[in-house]
């Protein structure tokens, strides 16, 4: 056991060593560090690549104290010590660490240093000592004045993410599928598209959006954000409503009566603006986007 | 003055100007000892020239490859089969294999097929030994692939290709400058250089070890530029012309980029753990065997302390030779594990304005080996491990107000020059030279921190 307790090494608290321990095993079977020890090639002809890594990486510190803000135990200092430990001796009647263990980190791996929880034990402790290291990013003990040169890369996380994204883009691909003609034509309004384009085309586009960001997509299909943005673009385009850049106003075409005059800044555009403004609304909003409604029918 | 009556005292001597002879010693006394201290002629003395600014080596690359078992899918049986991670694609069939699995001693298997992944190679091995002889494979496990046995009416084996490595450095231009009016240059003063009583031969000393100095400096812990001087758009430029700067790398940068860089679990110690964990990773990177070992004054001491106050007491009878005058801790050479070392203590790891441990603590407490012998050519040529490239002077011919010692160029320009270029009452000297280090199979090059 690499990170027994011996001599003034690894005697953390039963807690925090309980709560590491919960961490990793949540990681799953293994789990991946990146260590960011490459650098850019010097060579103008890039002849091993754009990057180039050091034929093995030794993680420093291999000793480092921790404060262990877990620790209850009487008697026992908050200050531990931490180190991998290999072999013990005694030395003048007293136990003294004989050889530590160390991260070495190949080359050939660019950085990545994969940790087999369930199979290594060895491989388990690593884990547990690189959650406390001070150079892990994000890590409990990360000492702020070295460079944070580790990062975990949570398969868990990693796996769910990727799943979600994948979840994501079939929503929204769908979401494209089952559009009629119609909701293709108020989806492309509310994208200030040209929606006069041929349907095929819209529904390209609309593909294409539900690709590559399919988190947007759905945001925007889901709820009655298109209903609005393409209603007020329809308005528009038929001159039922007018929008006057110099006041950043909407008004009525007819009778030239102000509907609305939205605020100056913003990230979003003057149809987006108006939609919004409807539907956070009470009755008046309301009343106005019916009748909105009636007159682009 | 007037005449006056009385005994003729020191003070009224002394009140008259510069009557009293005043006790000047002449010399001017090396204190600083910057140039004892920045002299790395113990590290790198050969030179040889560079015909551009930037200069390239290939090395070969390791004819094996060691794969680790990522997943095991059969074991226990006389034909297993397991994945190993590897970098390339070099597992083939027809190869002899033996892995570092306990239960693996004395067998050896054949690859009998190879199924290539991402990063992954999936092997089918069969024991040499038959059924009688098992295989097993656990994760973890490694895999030598140390020989080859084909059959009869063989077909030929998958073409390996080897690749080559290539290391770079580039030149960095180094200058210095002097200026000196007509007036102070011809004004003496009490002091002399080689007897010579004016400011400017001290001057110009202190230049040429500043210089010396800026050299040393780059050569043993120089960063390399990113910016070229070929770069079109450089980082590093002259804030005023705009053309690019470049820097040279130079020992520390070699070895921590591209060698072994380690250090001791807990710096301040020094022991055989330390001892031999340095030769493991010599030998992992199959180092030759003789090194140099240069480092600074607290390293030294370290050593000294670990290798001759020796705890076991089977060896105290032999731990200092003392002749009764002369008490030596130096500890000059090692012999340990069949390796040799010979430890160098060079002054500039010591340098309190350059290396302390306060100011670049990593290199002032670091051994750095380099091996001794030149590095081999693949067939059979050698060249030095680590030398200074320089360029060839930029200047045309000889005149008589400028000189060179083939690597740094003098000229001396205004009207005060042997050949007069201006009108300008002034002596005006300038020193360029351009220089770059380059170390050669730098995988063989360890930096090991101590303290």
């Amino acid at each position: 056991m690499l990170l027994r307790t011996e001599a003034d090494f690894n005697d953390i608290s039963p807690e925090l060593r309980k709560k590491l321990e919960e961490r990793v095993k949540g990681f799953g079977k293994t789990v991946r560090y990146k260590f960011d020890i490459s650098s850019e090639n010097p060579d103008p002809q890039k002849h091993d690549g754009k990057v180039i890594w050091p034929n093995q990486y030794i993680l420093d510190p291999a000793t480092f104290y921790i404060q262990d803000t877990l620790e209850k135990r009487e008697g026992k200092s908050k200050s531990k010590r931490i180190g991998l430990i290999l072999e013990t001796d005694y030395e003048n009647g007293h136990l003294k660490i004989k050889k530590y263990d160390k991260i070495k980190v190949d080359g050939k791996y660019k950085g990545v240093f994969t940790l087999q929880l369930e199979e290594i034990p060895e491989h388990f402790e690593y884990a547990l000592y690189l959650e406390m290291h001070p150079k892990l990013t994000g890590g409990d003990f990360a000492d702020k004045s070295k460079r944070q040169m580790i990062s975990r890369i949570d398969e868990k996380a990693a796996a769910t993410e990727a799943r979600k994204v994948r979840s994501d883009r079939k929503k929204a691909l769908d979401a494209v599928e089952g559009m009629s003609d119609k909701q293709l034509i108020d989806f492309a309004d509310a994208m200030m598209w040209d929606s006069s384009q041929d349907p095929n085309v819209l529904r390209n586009l609309a593909e294409e959006l539900a690709e590559t960001d399919p988190v947007y997509f759905n945001d925007k299909v889901e709820g009655k954000t298109v209903e609005y943005q393409a209603a007020v673009k329809q308005a528009l385009n038929k001159q039922v409503i007018m929008f006057d850049p110099a006041d950043r106003s909407f008004s009525y075409a007819s009778n030239k009566q102000k509907i609305v005059i939205l605020p100056p800044i913003s990230g979003k555009n003057e149809v987006e603006q108006f939609a919004e403004w409807i539907q956070v609304g009470g009755s008046k909003e309301k009343a106005v986007y019916e009748q909105i409604k009636t007159l682009i029918k | 003055m007037a005449v006056t009556q009385g005994t003729l005292n020191k003070a009224f001597v002394s009140a008259i100007d510069f009557l009293d002879q005043r006790d000047i010693d002449p010399s001017i006394y090396d204190q600083s000892r910057d140039r004892a201290f920045t002299d790395i002629m113990k590290i790198v003395n050969r030179t040889k020239p560079a015909t551009m600014f930037n200069y390239h080596n290939f090395v070969n690359n390791d004819v094996y490859e060691v794969g680790t078992i990522s997943a095991v899918t059969s074991t226990g049986l006389a034909q297993i089969q397991f994945t190993i991670n590897t970098a390339s694609t070099f597992p083939r069939v027809g190869d002899l294999i033996k892995t570092s699995n306990s239960n693996n001693v004395g067998r050896q298997g054949r690859v009998q097929a190879v199924t290539f992944g991402s990063g992954t190679a999936t092997l089918t091995v069969r024991s040499v030994g038959g059924n009688s002889a098992p295989l097993y494979a656990t994760v973890n496990d490694t895999v030598q692939f140390g020989s080859n046995a084909q059959a009869e009416k063989s077909t030929a084996p998958a073409n390996r290709r080897y690749g080559l490595t290539k290391y770079y450095n580039q030149i960095q231009i180094f200058r210095e400058v002097d200026d000196i009016t007509d007036v102070q240059k011809v004004a003496k003063i009490e002091v002399n250089v080689g007897g010579d009583y004016h400011i400017l031969p001290y001057q110009i000393l202190e230049k040429a070890i500043k210089m010396k100095g800026d050299i040393s400096v780059q050569m043993l812990c120089g960063t390399q530029s990113t910016t070229s001087f070929g770069d079109s758009n450089p980082f590093l430029a002259d804030p005023t012309s705009g053309l690019p700067i470049q820097t040279t790398g130079g020992l520390d940068w070699y070895v921590t980029t591209y060698g072994i860089s380690d250090q001791a679990s807990v710096l301040g110690t020094f022991g055989f753990t330390e001892l031999d964990e340095i030769i493991d990773n010599f030998i992992a990177n199959k180092a030759p065997t003789d090194h140099m070992v240069f480092m600074g004054s607290r390293a030294y001491r370290i050593i000294s302390k670990f290798l001759k106050q020796l705890g076991s007491s089977s060896v105290d009878s032999r731990r200092l030779s003392v002749d009764g005058k002369t008490f030596d801790w130096n500890v000059e050479h090692l012999s340990y594990g069949g390796y040799e070392f010979d430890f160098v203590h060079v002054p500039i790891f010591d340098h309190p304005q350059l290396f302390s441990a306060t100011l670049v603590a990593d290199v002032n407490g670091s051994l750095y080996f380099v091996p001794k012998d030149n590095v081999d050519t693949v067939d059979n040529g050698r060249q030095p491990r680590i030398q200074i490239r320089y360029t060839a002077t930029p200047f045309m011919g000889s005149s008589a107000n400028t000189s060179a010692n083939g690597m740094v160029r003098e000229w001396r320009t205004g009207a005060l020059a042997e050949v007069p270029t201006s009108s300008e009452m002034v002596l005006h000297t300038d020193w360029e030279t351009a220089q770059g280090l380059e170390c050669i199979a730098v995988k063989h090059f360890q930096k090991y921190r101590i303290v």
